[in-house]
């Protein structure tokens, strides 16, 4: 198996510390991405997207290498929601190198439906993580 | 003397006694076997020469006098009297002449007094002018019909009866029959009736009335009524009316007959009319009025003035006005002719009530009709029944988030769990950890686990069709259904299928995007799911025709046994290789359907495969 996610970077942002590790296992055991950032809030992660000194420490990001957001929606203090409309006052230069996912339990369909109307959504994932049905949208 | 070819002349004295009135004179005359006369004394001289003829010549017979005498009428009687002389009877014939303008009937009677031996007749006879009495029977006759002929034209019936009851007249407007007419003649009552098979009854009470009218000799009047051939009711107006004589002996009865039929039903209609809106005004259990044009109240039913309080009601019925009366009409007058009726709200000494006021002002404007009614109570029950709404609204909104939520936090778990043993296998397969022993009990937690969340999504999309109005969307068919292979492009990596979606579409469809994604989601899972021919196919056509959304899912799998056909859209119906199934899929595709109004059909061959088609009805854009 060819090992795509080697360029590409990783902001996981899930309260669930097991399906945080979890999704992190299931990304190293498909082929070990560069960086790997898990982030347990939406506000810390944020402000990480929101500094560009943190965001040097990602590394350098392009449209080409972007930064892949796999959000969880319910969380607690800020939900997934929340998260994208404040991601949308962020920066373009940071936000056109982001790809977002959302990676829930949820099968709600108004969160389902919410979530394709955003524009920063590529897709919504259902935990856990299909890395082949991932792979689809970088092929 | 044969006179047959002599000059006959005529002295003016004889002229004058045949004109004379009353002129009666014995004649004799001789006629031969022809009924030639062969010899006229100066009786009938002075007839003849009555006819201005300077002289008569040839021979003559009464005949002959053509055309001073109307023969038609004559020549019967002639007849008559010559086979009458052959007998030795005496005989009379009439016969009027024409001369000099004026018209002259003479009678002549006469018998046979002898034969000669040449066979001539001798005839011995008075010849008389009858004109006068001619005259008078005919003005008789002009008389009686002329007041034949106004009577029959009388718009009312009209007999004549003597004074036992015996018809002398009748006119026609009575019996329009004329043979029937003349028959009754004579007869009575109870003949009639006898004769044209009729009620008795009615001639009984005639007779009652009319031994009355006859023995008070005064005027009786009644009415009668009888079954008309249509079998309604004709009413009559009769009278009898004595006609007394000179020393107050009866006469004559007349009877008139008034048919008074059109004015007793109308009057019996009205009577109805009258009937029926004073049924309705006291059964109605609605207030009904009626105003003057400048709000007067003319009229009320017991309904209305028992929505007024006890004292204001007892006033307005004497037409007195009080503070809450003028109140109320200025509200009826003032709801006149709105659509649909006007909703009021007044304040009755501290009672408030609602009412629905609905009038229209009467064609020619002059009055207002209306009808209230008192909504007070359904008012306060629609207000009820709104806040009752509200709150089933929120519980049920409250329960949507709840089924949510807990389905979200009953999956959170599994989702869990699966990662985990997904982690596990992984880490087994790319040798990094040993899981052999344990490796059989993750898979059957692994299938537990996916049992139970596939059941929790489905009792969700279940509740959702139910629950969730129709929402249209313009969406692209073959996108969704590609996004419905992705999810599943490693579902079963032992048996490699070929997703394949076949779509005519052109544009997207307005369709309900989240009932169409649960449609295909379940059917194309099914395919996938119980496919037994690795390098098989699934195939989805996507079709629009006539108005119709065509949706073809096929594979070529291994087929539906077909003792299962008719159960297989059945709530918790599950076949037999189906291990890891709720039953609940095609039962919520079905219900699925039903709620869009589509059609869902399959073909199914065993170990050959399955196709179901639905059928939709597209949203007329």
């Amino acid at each position: 198996m060819p090992l795509p996610f080697e360029k590409h970077k990783f902001l996981l942002i899930d309260d669930s510390d097991i399906d945080s590790i979890i999704t992190s296992k299931i990304l190293q055991l498909s082929g070990l991405p560069k960086e790997q950032i898990t982030i347990r809030h939406a506000m810390p992660a944020l402000d990480l997207l929101g500094s560009e000194l943190e965001i040097a420490k990602v590394g350098p990001l392009s449209e080409d290498n972007p930064l892949i957001v796999l959000l969880d929606i319910h969380m607690p203090e800020m939900n997934g929601f929340t998260f994208l409309e404040r991601f949308d006052h962020l920066p373009a230069e940071v936000t056109d190198c982001c790809k977002v996912f959302l990676l829930t339990s949820s099968i709600d369909p108004t969160d389902i439906e919410r979530a394709n109307d955003n524009r920063y959504v590529v897709r919504v994932l259902n935990k856990p993580l299909n890395v082949e049905e991932l792979l689809l949208y970088f092929l | 003397m044969p006179i047959a070819s002599s000059k006959i002349s005529f002295d003016g004295s004889a002229r004058a006694a045949a004109l004379s009135g009353n002129h009666s004179a014995a004649f004799v005359k001789t006629v031969d076997r022809f009924s030639v006369y062969t010899f006229l004394d100066t009786a009938w001289e002075a007839v003849v020469g009555y006819l201005g003829q300077e002289g008569y010549e040839g021979q003559a017979t009464t005949l002959n006098l053509s055309p001073w005498i109307e023969l038609s009428s004559l020549a019967p009687q002639q007849r008559l009297a010559i086979e009458r002389l052959s007998r030795g009877l005496p005989y009379s014939i009439e016969f009027t002449i024409k001369a000099l303008g004026q018209s002259i009937t003479l009678q002549e009677s006469g018998f046979m007094v002898g034969v000669d031996d040449k066979g001539q007749q001798k005839i011995q006879g008075f010849l008389q002018n009858i004109t006068a009495q001619r005259q008078a029977l005919e003005e008789m006759e002009r008389q009686r019909l002329f007041y034949e002929g106004t009577l029959n034209k009388m718009p009312v019936e009209l007999v004549v009866l003597d004074k036992t009851q015996h018809y002398i007249f009748c006119n026609k407007t009575a019996i329009k029959n004329d043979e029937l007419r003349a028959w009754l003649i004579g007869k009575t009552d109870l003949d009639y009736c006898l004769h044209r098979g009729k009620d008795p009854k009615t001639v009984a009470l005639r007779q009652a009335y009319f031994n009355q009218a006859v023995s008070t000799k005064q005027e009786v009047e009644w009415e009668e009524v009888q079954k008309n051939e249509f079998g309604e009711n004709d009413y009559n107006l009769k009278r009898y009316s004595p006609i007394l004589g000179p020393d107050g002996e009866i006469l004559i009865v007349i009877g008139y007959g008034f048919n008074i039929s059109d004015r007793r039903r109308a009057e019996i209609r009205a009577k109805e009319q009258d009937e029926l809106i004073r049924s309705l005004a006291e059964n109605v259990q609605e207030g009904i009025y009626r105003l003057s044009a400048e709000g007067k109240l003319l009229f009320a039913n017991d309904a209305f003035y028992d929505l007024m309080p006890e004292l204001v009601a007892e006033k307005m019925r004497k037409g007195i006005s009080t503070d809450i009366a003028d109140r109320v009409l200025a509200m009826l007058l003032d709801a006149e002719g709105k659509e649909s009726g006007q909703e009021v709200s007044i304040d009755l000494q501290g009672r408030s009530r609602n009412w629905l006021i609905s009038s229209r002002r009467t064609a020619d404007g002059m009055f207002v009709d209306g009808v209230v009614i008192d909504i007070t109570h359904l008012k306060e029950v629609q207000a009820d029944l709104e806040r009752k709404n509200a709150e089933l609204e929120k519980a049920y909104m409250e329960l949507d988030k709840f089924v949510y939520s807990a389905s979200h936090d009953l999956r959170a778990p599994l989702t869990s769990i699966l990662g985990l043993v997904k982690v596990m296998e992984t880490e087994h397969e790319q040798k990094l950890e040993d899981f052999t022993a344990a490796l059989p009990y993750v898979g059957m937690i692994k299938t537990s686990v996916t049992r139970l969340d596939d059941f929790v999504k489905e009792i969700i999309q279940y509740y959702r069709n139910n629950r969730t109005e129709i929402h249209h969307k313009e969406t692209d068919l073959a996108l969704l259904t590609q996004a419905i292979y992705d999810s599943l492009s490693h579902y079963r990596p032992e048996v490699p299928l070929k997703l394949e979606v076949v779509s005519h579409l052109e544009t997207p469809l307005t369709v309900d995007a989240s009932r169409l994604n649960i449609i295909l989601n379940n059917l194309i899972i099914n395919s996938v799911k119980y496919h037994d021919k690795p390098g098989g196919f699934v195939r989805t056509t996507l079709t629009h025709q006539k108005g119709h959304l065509c949706i073809e899912v096929e594979d070529n799998g291994p087929g539906i046994q077909a003792e299962h056909h008719t159960k297989l859209f059945d709530m918790f119906y599950r076949i037999g290789f189906d291990e890891t199934g709720s039953g609940l899929g095609l039962y919520i595709v079905q219900e699925t359907i039903k709620k869009l109004e589509g059609t869902l059909t399959f073909e199914s061959s065993p170990r050959k495969g399955t196709k179901f088609t639905v059928k939709l009805p597209l949203q007329q854009v």
